[in-house]
């Protein structure tokens, strides 16, 4: 899909990703961005399951992206859902707006 | 005047942003009525002890985990109505939509009655999303 702007607004719902970010939080995000470049660490988001979601970089493998919640108690990600490949990965999470 | 004010801030409240999930659901799509089911009878378990009891810590006791089971009840129900339910269950039952908001309404019914009719009310209208569920389930077969 086209991403026609560089940035954009997201908004986080539910607890996986606490406690970095509350439910409600609103995140900048960088949506044009060269995929090789992103660290494990950084927080992106990614559609998985035709939604977006938000997780923590875990790790990057042959076969893709690894992807964690930062609350592993309230989190489905790649534990139970595997990699997603990185064309996947939608933005890549630059600042928190509000809280 | 509010000397926290911040226009940026506020700016960024009122912008269209998109929602990413950061839930614990199952993908899967493992949903089913009961979980709302078996809060909901603790609900109604709970309002006919409580009848049964002048003890005023056991009482105090009932209504806070009445009030529990009854939030749980509404997350059980919200996740059904929002995960499970797709636009063609609508077409096919249009009164899906009155009736989880009359069955989420009762739960919070429940909370400020203590009485088991209230309860049996909330059990009542998960039966009736439990049977429209059911003929979903059997369509998609």
């Amino acid at each position: 899909m086209l991403k026609i702007t560089p940035f954009g607004l997201y908004q986080v719902a539910g607890e996986s990703m606490l406690p970095t970010y509350q439910p409600g939080t609103r995140l900048l995000g960088l949506r044009w961005f060269r995929r090789h470049t992103i660290k494990p660490g950084a927080i992106i988001v990614a559609r998985q399951n035709h939604r977006l979601v938000i997780k923590r970089l875990a790790s990057l493998t042959s076969q893709g992206a690894m992807l964690l919640g930062d609350n592993p108690s309230a989190s489905t990600d790649s534990r139970s859902l595997g990699v997603v490949p990185l064309s996947a990965i939608e933005a890549v999470i630059i600042s928190k707006v509000v809280q | 005047m509010n000397i926290h004010f911040n226009p940026i801030k506020c700016l960024f409240r009122q912008l269209p942003a998109q929602m990413v999930s950061a839930h614990c659901d199952l993908p899967c799509g493992v949903y089913d009525p009961a979980q709302a089911r078996i809060e909901a009878l603790s609900v109604f378990a709970i309002a006919t002890k409580m009848a049964d009891s002048s003890d005023t810590d056991y009482r105090t006791r009932a209504i806070i985990i009445k009030e529990q089971r009854a939030e749980l009840v509404k997350h059980h129900l919200w996740v059904l109505w929002t995960d499970y339910f797709k636009p063609q269950h609508l077409e096919q039952h249009p009164n899906l939509h009155d009736l989880f908001w009359r069955a989420t309404k009762q739960a919070g019914e429940t909370k400020h009655l203590h009485d088991a009719a209230t309860a049996q009310k909330l059990l009542d209208l998960i039966d009736e999303i439990a049977e429209i569920f059911a003929a979903t389930k059997a369509a998609a077969k």
